[in-house]
């Protein structure tokens, strides 16, 4: 029985990462994300019940900065909107969002 | 029968004033300063930028924590929450997920109920948007000044039970907060923000999200409207929908911004940028000394050493220059015969002016106290019927004596010796 | 000779005692990279300031006697993969996303590089986003294998081997997420050096798995590469992933290093099913070499590299779902929709992994699996210097072998899959060649040992001469 075939929802997946997926993209997505999942459920065979996750290989811990100003990077407001293609007296600009958070 | 508790619970985030942001080394103050010139490219989410966490937000979340009575973890971590949104530069926000700096605390109330915290956790804050038409077309403007300003979470459990206690509760956080000199907790100005979850119960599954309160004032009549329209629609068999509503003060009533369907899908992942955080009991220690004395003991230390009642005390230590005058002229008001009390509801009440010394204002106020008693014997003669009723039994008719001595004595009077004397010659 | 075609050890000799200039050297690679471009698409952005560049370090060269000193690769020319940022110069990870995007800062490593005095050539080709070990899913066309224009140079760092293998530079600047680095360096037939992660700072370089991604060399020899290692390792405070240990990389004790009684193992494991014959073949003869230097070899037991695939796939995809969340065409670049088939595919194969009820089951299992992995290195580690093997179980591939294949770049990279989520450092150098194609050998070393990894692969190149061979680039 092929556990996987229900759990891919490509439009649903399109819509999460923000995606446009064609509807003759779908089928091929579909297909491939059904043989990679079958590659990466093989690691049920390994037994992980006594280990953690490794989230960060590096072994650091409390890595902070000081509580500074760093003139050095902060970017004029020309070097900040240079790069977009809608920007509006400072501002980058996009299209009407209508609900308030 | 369908019970019905009032159930709030409040998210606060409150943004700490630290000198430079979250993660990187931009100003962290945003209030009024021109558009996109406090970035950089961490806080902007440029390609290739990476984060690196303020040691001085993070001492500072333990701090608010401790003075909340949570407990620190002694592990902790930051998670990357995703969702897209213009004003989140990085597709997602760096914030905690399952391992907050701090666990649990409690606020008490001055009935005596205690609010209990679920958590206190660090994360960063998103840029602004501000919504305009230009060119005519209706567009929304970004600003990222604001992005990556260390913002704070302090999440309760749903122990709050009315507006009057969300709005207390509101008022002991800004007192604790303000005396660690953290935050300014101005909700006009943003620096604090919060969301209510509102409904009538646990067990009926559904809570609405209340936003978008910029003041305490409007907290509270947000949330009693909404308590009385989810009874209303509960009564009439209907189950409230669960969905986000701002406020209206105009019509003092709540309305809905935004419905989903489903549930956001965060994808929460432990932030590889950054190294997990270790606390050993030896850096929490550290943190607890630096706290200073926070306005819970310092009322019960006027309630100690004063008598006053607790919630005097607590109103007296809210602010710091009422609390600095009380305790600077306390002595000069005892020699002038004004209890500890007396001063204390001077001061909150307006009476006396912090800006100048008190012997001079409390020695006019004295002197007001004693009212001639001629005058009393006057306004007794010319109202014998207001009399008659009062020795029938109305003796809350006195009020309207007590208004004739005021008007006799130009407002000049003390109203509550007045009272007191009028009485005491009718012998009532 | 043609100056293009010196090792940047031969080439910083020349440059000190003045047999040619900085612009000399510069010249012979810009006029390679006319030549040869046209063919191999290596290159998909000249740095336009690139001779002004050479002409100030010949003004240093000859007014500062300790010029060599303070900057140490001074007046080299050298290519950039094209996921580092350069302010000023367009920046595109090969995706038409970014593809009029000019960066307002530069990354940690190319200002570190700047320092020492370096020529900027260009930007180099790369599978776009670093999606792939082939170069193919760049945007802007593939890269070819300089050995064999009907074969990828491997990827995703192509563009910068093919442009050390075909001499249009000195050296180049590739980045390893797992096989980035050496996978290229091996299909090309020079050296690649996967340093420790952590060891050279990310800060600049566009994000691809944040847990695994390596900035790392690919040069002519192995000295080449302790050199450029030299220069762009080391902590960065805008990287709170790297390490604070100094780089204490002595380059004098890298020749000569005698490998008499060095514990090597070789993982028997790694000698995969899709193993090519004659592949296999040479590694057996790289091992026997060593032998006769004197290391010490024992074949051992490690985890079958194919479970490395699942770990791989899941970690590495979800960490790029994330990481590409910011490009929204708001504040720089083109919107989503411009983004490539392979980029789509690993986004959501990542948001997957990652969303509610499947995050145990995929992305954390795999954390937990990588743990294994790391506990079994630490193991190998205790008992022995290294850990030898193949870097890829064939020759280049032809053009167009990824296509229809869903885990293409994961496949062809699974025996360098294990000691990239383990965070180890290791090289890819040249062990012969397969139907006119080189195949490398890879030389694995625990976090931190690039000192040791660099040496013993400086023995094995002293002892033989892959590395000398050149295609022959007389294109039709």
């Amino acid at each position: 029985m092929d556990k996987t075939k229900s759990k891919i929802n490509v439009s649903h997946l399109a819509e999460l990462s923000k995606m446009t997926v064609s509807p003759n993209e779908a089928a091929g997505f579909k297909t491939g994300f059904e043989a990679t999942l079958k590659t990466v459920d093989k690691l049920e065979q390994l037994n992980t019940k006594k280990v953690g996750s490794t989230f960060q290989v590096t072994g650091l811990k409390n890595v902070y900065r000081p509580d500074k100003v760093d003139k050095s990077r902060v970017l004029s407001q020309q070097k900040a909107l240079v790069n977009a293609k809608n920007s509006h007296k400072g501002y980058f600009v996009v299209p009407a969002i209508f609900d308030e958070t | 029968m369908l019970k019905l508790t009032p159930t709030i619970g409040m998210e606060v985030h409150v943004e700490l004033a630290t000198a430079s942001k979250m993660f990187c080394g931009c100003p962290a103050e945003h209030f009024a300063v021109k558009p996109n010139t406090h970035t950089c490219p961490v806080c902007l989410g440029l390609p290739g930028a990476l984060p690196v966490p303020n040691k001085k937000a993070v001492d500072w979340t333990m701090m608010i924590g401790l003075a909340l009575g949570s407990t620190v973890n002694k592990t902790s971590k930051f998670d990357r929450k995703h969702y897209f949104y213009p004003d989140l530069p990085k597709g997602f926000q760096i914030s905690q997920y399952d391992e907050p700096l701090c666990r649990g605390g409690q606020l008490a109330l001055d009935s005596g109920k205690i609010i209990n915290l679920t958590r206190v956790h660090l994360e960063e804050d998103t840029g602004k948007l501000i919504h305009q038409t230009v060119g005519g077309k209706r567009v929304s403007l970004v600003d990222f000044n604001r992005s990556g300003v260390p913002l704070v979470e302090i999440v309760t459990e749903p122990d709050i039970a009315s507006g009057a206690e969300a709005k207390e509760f509101l008022k002991k956080l800004t007192a604790i907060l303000r005396t660690l000199k953290v935050s300014d907790c101005d909700m006009e100005k943003g620096s604090m923000r919060l969301e209510a979850n509102v409904s009538m119960g646990e067990s009926l599954a559904y809570k609405v999200e209340v936003k978008n309160l910029n003041s305490f004032r409007f907290v509270e009549q947000a949330i009693d409207y909404e308590l009385s329209r989810q009874e209303k629609l509960l009564k009439a068999g209907k189950t409230p929908r669960q969905e986000t509503r701002g406020y209206d003060p105009k019509t003092r009533s709540t309305f809905v911004q935004r419905y989903k369907e489903t549930a956001e899908d965060y994808r929460y992942f432990p932030e590889p940028d950054i190294p997990p955080m270790v606390f050993s009991d030896k850096d929490i220690a550290a943190i607890r000394a630096k706290l200073p004395r926070l306005p819970e003991a310092k009322a019960k230390d006027l309630v100690d050493r004063f008598n006053l009642p607790p919630k005097l005390a607590s109103l007296l230590v809210a602010k710091a220059s009422r609390l600095t005058y009380f305790k600077n002229s306390v002595k000069t008001a005892q020699t002038l015969k004004v209890s500890p009390e007396k001063l204390a509801n001077l001061i909150i009440n307006h009476k006396i002016s912090l800006d100048k010394p008190a012997a001079e204002q409390l020695k006019t106020l004295t002197q007001k106290q004693t009212v001639d008693l001629g005058i009393i014997d006057q306004v007794i003669k010319d109202n014998p019927d207001v009399v008659a009723k009062i020795k029938a039994g109305k003796s809350s008719a006195v009020a309207f004596l007590v208004g004739q001595v005021m008007r006799l004595t130009r407002g000049q009077a003390d109203a509550v010796a007045a009272r007191k004397l009028l009485l005491k010659r009718l012998q009532v | 000779m043609k100056l293009n075609q010196l090792t940047l050890t031969e080439a910083l000799e020349g440059l000190k005692v003045k047999k040619f200039s900085s612009v000399e050297l510069t010249l012979a690679c810009l006029d390679e990279i006319k030549r040869l471009n046209p063919k191999l698409n290596a290159f998909l952005t000249l740095n336009p300031d690139a001779l002004k560049a050479a002409k100030a370090a010949d003004l240093k060269i000859r007014s500062d006697g300790n010029a060599f000193k303070t900057q140490p690769l001074l007046g080299i020319p050298y290519a950039l993969k094209d996921n580092f940022l350069t302010a000023g110069l367009k920046t595109t990870a090969s995706s038409k996303v970014l593809d009029d995007y000019i960066p307002q800062y530069d990354a940690t490593v190319y200002a570190r590089l700047k320092t020492a005095g370096t020529v900027l050539l260009g930007k180099t080709n790369m599978d776009a986003w670093a999606h792939g070990s082939s170069t193919e899913t760049s945007d802007y066309g593939t890269t070819r294998n300089p050995w064999n224009l009907n074969h990828t140079p491997g990827g995703s760092s192509g563009g910068s081997a093919a442009a050390v293998a075909a001499d249009m530079c000195i050296f180049a600047i590739g980045s390893e997420t797992a096989g980035s680095v050496r996978g290229p360096a091996c299909w090309c037939g020079i050296t690649g050096l996967k340093p420790t992660y952590g060891r050279v700072s990310r800060y600049g370089v566009i994000a691809m798995a944040s847990s695994t991604d390596s900035p790392g060399p690919l040069t002519k020899t192995v000295a080449d590469a302790a050199r450029v290692y030299q220069v762009i390792a080391g902590p960065d405070p805008f990287d709170a992933t790297t390490s604070g240990r100094p780089v204490n990389l002595n380059l004098g004790h890298l020749q000569g290093l005698s490998l008499k009684g060095r514990r090597l193992a070789v993982p028997k494991e790694y000698l995969v099913k899709e193993m090519d014959k004659a592949t296999a073949k040479l590694i057996e003869n790289a091992l026997k070499k060593l032998e006769g230097l004197g290391a010490k070899i024992d074949q051992i037991s490690l985890i079958d590299p194919h479970y490395s695939i699942g770990v791989y796939t899941l970690v590495q995809r979800s960490e790029v779902s994330s990481n590409l969340a910011r490009y929204d065409g708001v504040r720089y670049g083109n919107d989503r929709s411009h983004f490539g088939h392979e980029a789509k595919n690993r986004v959501m194969l990542g948001s997957f992994a990652l969303s509610a009820g499947y995050y145990d089951q995929y992305y954390n299992k795999a954390q937990k699996v990588r743990t294994l992995i790391i506990e079994e290195f630490k193991k190998t580690f205790r008992k022995y210097d290294l850990v030898i093997g193949p870097v890829t179980p064939g020759p280049a591939l032809k053009v167009g072998a990824s296509k229809d294949s869903p885990m293409f770049g994961e496949i062809v990279d699974m025996l360098m899959e294990p000691s990239s989520v383990a965070g180890l450092t290791g090289t890819s150098v040249p062990c012969g060649f397969v139907t006119g194609l080189p195949v490398g050998l890879q030389i694995t070393g625990p976090q931190f040992a690039e000192g040791l990894v660099l040496a013993v692969s400086a023995a094995y190149q002293a002892a033989t001469d892959w590395h000398l061979k050149k295609p022959v680039t007389d294109y039709a």
